[in-house]
C-alpha cells in the first residue's frame, strides 16, 4: 500500500477553473454548478463554506480552483451543514460576502441557525439549495421553500444555466439591499444541465473591501436590536410589518420592513410577463419548469394565446403581476417542482381579489405532486387545459408501456450494491458472520448516512434503519434503554462520525448506552465523491496542509470501553477484534480503517488511463 | 507506480469449488427414490413452486401423499442437524403438492410399444411401476383387489394422517395417464395373465394378512386385528370398542390403531410392546402424537394371556419382556418370570406385523421370513417373466420405499422386455458420492428453529379424524425453506458476500452454474478468498 494523498475528484466534468476567469463579456460552456460559482466568484465573494451533498458539491470544488487564483477568497469543506452556515453567516456579519451551497438534507441540518440568523440581518449572504424533485439521488423528495417560509426568507429559482450565475450573483445585491439572506433554489433536472453562459465583471473590489463587523450592534438571538431593548419575537414582528417602529427609530433604521421586501421584489424584472390581448389561458411556470413548459408550448403551437408568468422569486411572489394574469385569463395551470407551494400563494392571491379564474396544478391533480415535472407531464396538463392532445394517443400508450415495463421488469434487476472490493462490504460481511455465530438472529443493526446504508438490502441485511447524519448512534441507544434485550450495533461512517457522530456518542457514553460502534473509516467522504474531511488526508479544500484528527484518539478522549482499530480486508482479525468488542458492556468502538477501493486505485494511478 | 490496483487479482479454482458440488448433498442422498432435494426447497424459498412440483414429480409421483406418509430419512440427514434442526423437507413437498393438487400438467403420455404389462396390486410399488411404464410406452393393466386404488394409503392409513380425498385425487390424476385399472379383481396364479397376452407380471400386492400369536383367548370376542380394524374406520365403520382398549405392537400400524382407538372415544387406552421404548419400529413423532393425545404407552411388556369371562375380553396378563432381539439381531424375546400383571380391557387389538398373502402363488419361490425371492439385479422371481416389487419382497417398510422399489422393477421390466440395458442402468444408480458428514459448514449461518406447523390441538384430536398437520401456510413454507444451507449447490460468497465482481456462470464441463470473478472488476482485495468455505479462490500471482 503506497503512502496516502490527496487525488483530485475524478468529476472535473462539473467543476473547472473556468470559473475564476477574468473575461467579460465572454461566453463560456459550464455546468450549473460551476455557474453557482460563477455567479458567487463575480459578485466577490469572501467566504465560501459547505459540507458535500449532492448535487452542488461541484461548486465548492469549482471555487477552490478560484480561490487559488484569487487567494483571499476563503473556500472550506466544512464538518456539517450547520457549521458552514455559521461559518459563512460569520463572514457576512463581518461585511463580506459569504455563500454556502448544500443539499436539500442540508436545508434541515441548518434550520436553527437559518431561521435565528436571518434576523441578525446578514447583508450579502446567499445560500444555494439543492431540490431532488423525483428523489434521483436522495432518499426522498422535500421541498426547500417551506422551510424559507418558516425561515422568513426569499427564494429565487433560476429558469436557466445563464439565470443561475446571473441571479446568483444579484441574489447577493438583494440580499443587501433588504437585509436577509436569500436562498437560490436549484433542481435536479437543471443541477447537471451545462450550456453557454455570457460571463460579467468580478466584482474584485467588493472582495477585498474591508471588515465591517458592527460591535455597537447586539447580534443575539431572536432580536437584532440595541441591548437592552429586546423584543421577544421581533423577526416574527419585522416580517409581518408589526414592530412598532416608531419606539427603536435610530436604532432599527438599518433594517428594512418586510413590507420593503416585497415592493423590491415585485419591481423586479426577472418575473417576466407574457401577456396577449386576449389570452385563453395563463401558465404560471417556476424556475427549472419554465424551460419544459415553454417546449410544451411551442409543441402545441399556443404562444401566442397564453399568458405565461416566467416565476424566479417564488417565495415571496410578486403578487401584482400574479394578479394581473388572473385577471386576464379564465384558467391558470402553475407548474412547479415537488410541492404546490407557489400555487398555494396564487390561490391565495385570487382568494383575496375574488378572482373566478380556475387555478390548475399540482392541487387539483392536473399535474402529479410526487416525482419529477417533466415536458410530458406539463404537455398533458396544458392540452386538457386547452381541449387539446399533446401526444398522439399511441405515443401515449407507448410511454405508459415504457412505464410498465421500468416497473416491474427492471427496477428490481439492479438493486444498489457495493462497488467491487469496497472496504465497507467486507467490514460488514465480518460483523454480520461474528454476529450471526454469536447472536444469531438477536442482532439489531442500527445503519447511518453513507455507503454503508447499502447495507440495508440482500444480500448482507445488515442493517435495519438509515434515517439522518448522525442518528445511528442515538436511535441505537434509545432501542437500547427501550429495553432490548438483543445485541445492538451502530454504525457510521468516517465524515459522517465528525458531521454529527460525536455528539452523539458523547451522549451513548455519559447515558450508560451498552453498544457496538463499528466506525467504517473509508478515509473519505465516498459518496459524494471523495471530497477530504478534517479525518482524512490532512488536507483543506483547497489543497492546503492542514491537520489530520484521529478518530481513535477522539473516541478514546469520550472514554470508550474499547477502542481498536482493524483493516476490514483482514477477514480474521476483524472476526476475531468484533468478537472482543462485542463481549464488551458498554459503548465499545471498532473502526474498521481502509481506504476506500475507487479511491485506492485512483491514488495508483489506475483510472488515469 | 505500480499498475496493480489494492493487491493481487483473484480467480475461482473450479475444481477446489467444485469438489463438494460434484457430491450429492446428504438429504438427496438419503431419500430412497433420489429426490433432488435441495433443488425444490430452493425452488420453494423463491417462490417458484409449480417448477419445484416438476423436480419432485420427476422421482416421486405423489407428492402430497409422500408429504403425509414419508418417514423423511433425508431429514435425519440433513446438515443443519449440527447445527439446529433439519428443514421440514417433507412438509415443504406436501406444501407444494396440496397447493398445486388442482392444476398439475397431464402428461400426455403415447403407447408407443407393443408389450404390455399385469400389475398385480395398487399399491405404491405397483403404481409407480405402472405410471413408469406407461411413460415407457407399455401398455399397463393394474388389477386391484378392493375396490379403490392405492393399497395401504387408501385402505389403512387413517384420515388424520391422509385425508382420503387427497389420495384419491392423487392416485386418480397418475391414473389418468393411460393406466388401465381393474378393481375388484383378485388374480390367482399368473399363468392365465400369461395367456391373456401379457408379456410380463409385476407382483406387488404388499404385505396384508395380520399376523398372529398364539396365546389362549384369542378367539375370544372382542380380539381383533389392528389391519382390519383401520380397514374398517377407513371404510367408513365406527367399530363398538367400549372403554377400555389394548392395542398389542410397537408399530406404526399399533400407533395408528391406538390414536384412532382415541378418536373412537375409548377413555382408557394402553399400547404394549415387546421392545424398550428406543426400539420401538414406530417413527418417534408418531408416538409422541400418540402420548400427547393420553395413550398409555407400556415398554418391554409381552401378552401372556388374555383374560376372558363368557368368551369375552375382559383384560390382558401380561409378563415382562427382557430382551427382544438375540445377540444376531433375530427376534427371540425372553421374559422375566413371576412379572405377571394384568391390564383391564374391553377390546385388544392385534397389530404385531403384517406378513404376505401367496395364496396362489404357491409355486414361486419364497424366502425363510415368507417373502418372495427375487434376483437382486433383474428383481425377477424364480418364474421367468414374473417380477415382485414393494413389501411383499421386502416385508412391511414404508411408503417411499415402495415407490423406490417401483422404480426398479419398471426398469427390470423394460430390459426383460427388450429396453435398456439393466447393467448400465445398475451402475447408474448411486454412482456419485455424498457428501454427507465432512461438508465443511461455512461462518456466520444463523442458528434459526424450524418453522411450525399448525396442528389440531391434542384435545380437540378426539371425535374426529381430521388431519391432525394442517401444513405450511405460503409465507411459513417461503421461511422454512429459506433456511436450506444450499449444501448441494455452494454459492456462499455469490449469495452471502455479494460482491459485485462474483458472477454466475456456466461452465460447459458441468451441469450447473458456477461462480467466477470477473477481472474487469476485481480490485484484488483478497477478502472472498478468506471466507470461501473450501479455499476455492487463489490469488493470481505475477507471471501465472
Amino acid at each position: 500500500m503506497p503512502e496516502e494523498k490527496y487525488v483530485p475528484p475524478t468529476f472535473l466534468k462539473w467543476a473547472s477553473g473556468d470559473v475564476a476567469k477574468d473575461y467579460p463579456g465572454k461566453t463560456f460552456i459550464i455546468s450549473c454548478n460551476e455557474a453557482l460559482a460563477r455567479g458567487a466568484v463575480e459578485a466577490g465573494v469572501r467566504v465560501v463554506a459547505a459540507y458535500p451533498g449532492s448535487p452542488l458539491q461541484y461548486t465548492i470544488e469549482s471555487l477552490a480552483i478560484a480561490s487559488s487564483i484569487y487567494p483571499s477568497m476563503h473556500v472550506e469543506w466544512s464538518s456539517n451543514e450547520k457549521v458552514a452556515y455559521d461559518v459563512t453567516l460569520g463572514a457576512a456579519m463581518a461585511g463580506m460576502r459569504a455563500f454556502t451551497p448544500m443539499k436539500q438534507l442540508g436545508m434541515n441540518v441548518v434550520i436553527d441557525s437559518l431561521v435565528q440568523g436571518a434576523n441578525l440581518g446578514p447583508a450579502g449572504f446567499v445560500l444555494a439549495v439543492g431540490d431532488d424533485p423525483g428523489a434521483l439521488e436522495t432518499e426522498n423528495e422535500m421541498d426547500t421553500r417551506y422551510l424559507a417560509r418558516y425561515a422568513e426568507i426569499p427564494v429565487l429559482e433560476p429558469t436557466s444555466i445563464q439565470e443561475v450565475k446571473d441571479y446568483t450573483l444579484m441574489a447577493f445585491e438583494l440580499s443587501e439591499k433588504i437585509r436577509l439572506p436569500v436562498i437560490v433554489r436549484i433542481t435536479t433536472g437543471l443541477a447537471y444541465q451545462r450550456s453557454p453562459v455570457v460571463f460579467g465583471k468580478i466584482h474584485h473590489e467588493i472582495r477585498e473591501r474591508d471588515v465591517s463587523f458592527d460591535k455597537n450592534r447586539r447580534w443575539i438571538l431572536g432580536d437584532a436590536f440595541p441591548w437592552p431593548m429586546k423584543p421577544f419575537g421581533a423577526k416574527h414582528m419585522r416580517f409581518h410589518d408589526e414592530l412598532p417602529v416608531k419606539e427603536w427609530e435610530g436604532t432599527v433604521g438599518s433594517l428594512p420592513k418586510a413590507s420593503f421586501t416585497k415592493e423590491v421584489i415585485e419591481r423586479l424584472e426577472w418575473n417576466e410577463l407574457i401577456l396577449p390581448d386576449r389570452p385563453v389561458a395563463g401558465v404560471i411556470a417556476v424556475g427549472e419548469c419554465y424551460q419544459d413548459t415553454m417546449e410544451a408550448i411551442r409543441y402545441l403551437g399556443v404562444e401566442s394565446n397564453v399568458a405565461i408568468l416566467k416565476l424566479v422569486t417564488s417565495f415571496p411572489i410578486p403578487e401584482n403581476r400574479v394578479r394581473e394574469v388572473l385577471k386576464k385569463t379564465g384558467s391558470v395551470l402553475v407548474v412547479e417542482q415537488i410541492e404546490p407551494f407557489v400555487e398555494a400563494q396564487v390561490c391565495a392571491v385570487a382568494a383575496n381579489m375574488n378572482s373566478h379564474a380556475k387555478i390548475l396544478g399540482k392541487l387539483t391533480g392536473d399535474i402529479p405532486v410526487c416525482n419529477e415535472v417533466t415536458r410530458n407531464i406539463i404537455g398533458k396538463a396544458l392540452g386538457k387545459m386547452l381541449g387539446r392532445n399533446f401526444l398522439p394517443e399511441e405515443e401515449e400508450k407507448r410511454i405508459e408501456k415504457g412505464k410498465d415495463l421500468l416497473l416491474k421488469e427492471l427496477s428490481f434487476i439492479s438493486p444498489p450494491r457495493f462497488c467491487p472490493g469496497c472496504p465497507e462490504l467486507a467490514a460488514g460481511f465480518a460483523l454480520k458472520t461474528v454476529c450471526n455465530e454469536l447472536y444469531g438472529e438477536e442482532v439489531t443493526y442500527i445503519g447511518d448516512v453513507g455507503c454503508y446504508g447499502m447495507m440495508t438490502v440482500p444480500p448482507l441485511n445488515a442493517s435495519y434503519a438509515n434515517l439522518s447524519m448522525g442518528s445511528g448512534i442515538s436511535i441505537a441507544s434509545g432501542i437500547y434503554h427501550a429495553g432490548s434485550k438483543d445485541k445492538i450495533i451502530a454504525y457510521i461512517g468516517d465524515s459522517t462520525f465528525f458531521h454529527s457522530g460525536m455528539p452523539a456518542l458523547v451522549n451513548a457514553v455519559y447515558n450508560k448506552a451498552n453498544l457496538l460502534l463499528y466506525v467504517l473509516d473509508n478515509r473519505t467522504t465516498g459518496n459524494t465523491g471523495h471530497q477530504p474531511h478534517p479525518g482524512a488526508f490532512g488536507i483543506t479544500a483547497t489543497k492546503q496542509a492542514t491537520k489530520m484528527l484521529d478518530i481513535e484518539e477522539i473516541v478514546k478522549a469520550f472514554q470508550v470501553d474499547f477502542v481498536k482499530v482493524v483493516d476490514p480486508y483482514d477477514f480474521e482479525e476483524t472476526t476475531t477484534v468484533l468478537k472482543k468488542a462485542l463481549e464488551v458492556e458498554g459503548v465499545s468502538v471498532v473502526i474498521a480503517r481502509r481506504t476506500c477501493a475507487l479511491l485506492a486505485q485512483r491514488i495508483m494511478g489506475l483510472m488515469e488511463k | 507506480m505500480s499498475l496493480k490496483p489494492i493487491g493481487n487479482q483473484l480467480r475461482i479454482n473450479i475444481d477446489a469449488c467444485q469438489a463438494w458440488n460434484a457430491k450429492r448433498p446428504p438429504c438427496r442422498s438419503a431419500c430412497p427414490v433420489d429426490i433432488d432435494v435441495p433443488g425444490y426447497v430452493t425452488l420453494i424459498s423463491k417462490g417458484k413452486y409449480s417448477e419445484a412440483l416438476d423436480v419432485i414429480m420427476e422421482k416421486m409421483p405423489f407428492p402430497s401423499i409422500c408429504g403425509r406418509v414419508c418417514h423423511h430419512p433425508c431429514e435425519s440427514a440433513c446438515i443443519r442437524n449440527k447445527i439446529d434442526q433439519p428443514i421440514a423437507i417433507r412438509d415443504l413437498k406436501r406444501f407444494v403438492g396440496d397447493r398445486l393438487i388442482g392444476e398439475r400438467p397431464n402428461q400426455e403420455i403415447k403407447q408407443t410399444k407393443k408389450q404390455s404389462v399385469a400389475i398385480i396390486g395398487s399399491g405404491p410399488a405397483g403404481l409407480t411401476a405402472a405410471h413408469d411404464l406407461a411413460l415407457m410406452g407399455y401398455k399397463v393393466t393394474v388389477f386391484e383387489e378392493l375396490e379403490k386404488p392405492g393399497g395401504m394409503v387408501t385402505s389403512c392409513i387413517p384420515d388424520y394422517r391422509i385425508p382420503i380425498d387427497i389420495a384419491e385425487k392423487e392416485i386418480n390424476l397418475l391414473l389418468e395417464t393411460g393406466i388401465k385399472l381393474r378393481t375388484g379383481e383378485r388374480i390367482t396364479g399368473y399363468s392365465k395373465l400369461f395367456e391373456n397376452g401379457f408379456q410380463a407380471v409385476l407382483l406387488a400386492m404388499g404385505a396384508k394378512k395380520p399376523k398372529s400369536i398364539n396365546i389362549s383367548g384369542m378367539h375370544a370376542k372382542g380380539v381383533i386385528s389392528g389391519l382390519s380394524f383401520l380397514r374398517d374406520i377407513k371404510n367408513g365403520k365406527r367399530p363398538e370398542l367400549g372403554e377400555r382398549v389394548i392395542v398389542m405392537g410397537g408399530g406404526n400400524v399399533a400407533i395408528d390403531c391406538a390414536q384412532s382407538t382415541v378418536r373412537l372415544g375409548a377413555k382408557k387406552v394402553h399400547i404394549i410392546c415387546l421392545e424398550k421404548r428406543e426400539e420401538m419400529p414406530a417413527h418417534e413423532w408418531q408416538v409422541q402424537e400418540a402420548l400427547e393425545e393420553g395413550v398409555m404407552l407400556h415398554t418391554s411388556l409381552g401378552p401372556f394371556r388374555i383374560i376372558t369371562s363368557n368368551n369375552r375380553v375382559t383384560g390382558l396378563e401380561t409378563i415382562k419382556c427382557t430382551n427382544v432381539f438375540d445377540k444376531d439381531g433375530k427376534f427371540s424375546p425372553t421374559f422375566e418370570e413371576d412379572s405377571l400383571s394384568i391390564i383391564k380391557a374391553d377390546t385388544i387389538i392385534i397389530a404385531i406385523g403384517q406378513e404376505i398373502d401367496i395364496k396362489g402363488f404357491e409355486d414361486i419361490e419364497i424366502t425363510p421370513s415368507g417373502t418372495f425371492k427375487v434376483d437382486p439385479l433383474t428383481l425377477e422371481t424364480s418364474v421367468p417373466g414374473v417380477f415382485a416389487a414393494g413389501d411383499c419382497v421386502s416385508g412391511p417398510a414404508s411408503f417411499v420405499e415402495a415407490v423406490q422399489s417401483g422404480h426398479m422393477v419398471s426398469e427390470a421390466i423394460d430390459s426383460f422386455l427388450g429396453g435398456r440395458d439393466l447393467k448400465t442402468l445398475q451402475t447408474r444408480r448411486n454412482n456419485s458420492p455424498s457428501l454427507a458428514e465432512e461438508w465443511p459448514i461455512p461462518r456466520g449461518i444463523i442458528r434459526r428453529k424450524r418453522q411450525d406447523i399448525a396442528q389440531l390441538d391434542p384435545a380437540s384430536r378426539k371425535g374426529t379424524f381430521k388431519e391432525i398437520s394442517t401444513g405450511y401456510r405460503e409465507k411459513e413454507a417461503v421461511r422454512e425453506a429459506s433456511r436450506c444451507l444450499n449444501c448441494g449447490i455452494c454459492g456462499y460468497c455469490i449469495e452471502n458476500f455479494g460482491c459485485i465482481a462474483m458472477v454466475w456462470t456456466t461452465n460447459p464441463d458441468l451441469p450447473y452454474r458456477v461462480p467466477e470473478i470477473d477481472l474487469a472488476l476485481c480490485v484484488g482485495c483478497g477478502v472472498c478468498g478468506q471466507i470461501c468455505p473450501h479455499k476455492a479462490i487463489e490469488e493470481i500471482r505475477d507471471g501465472g
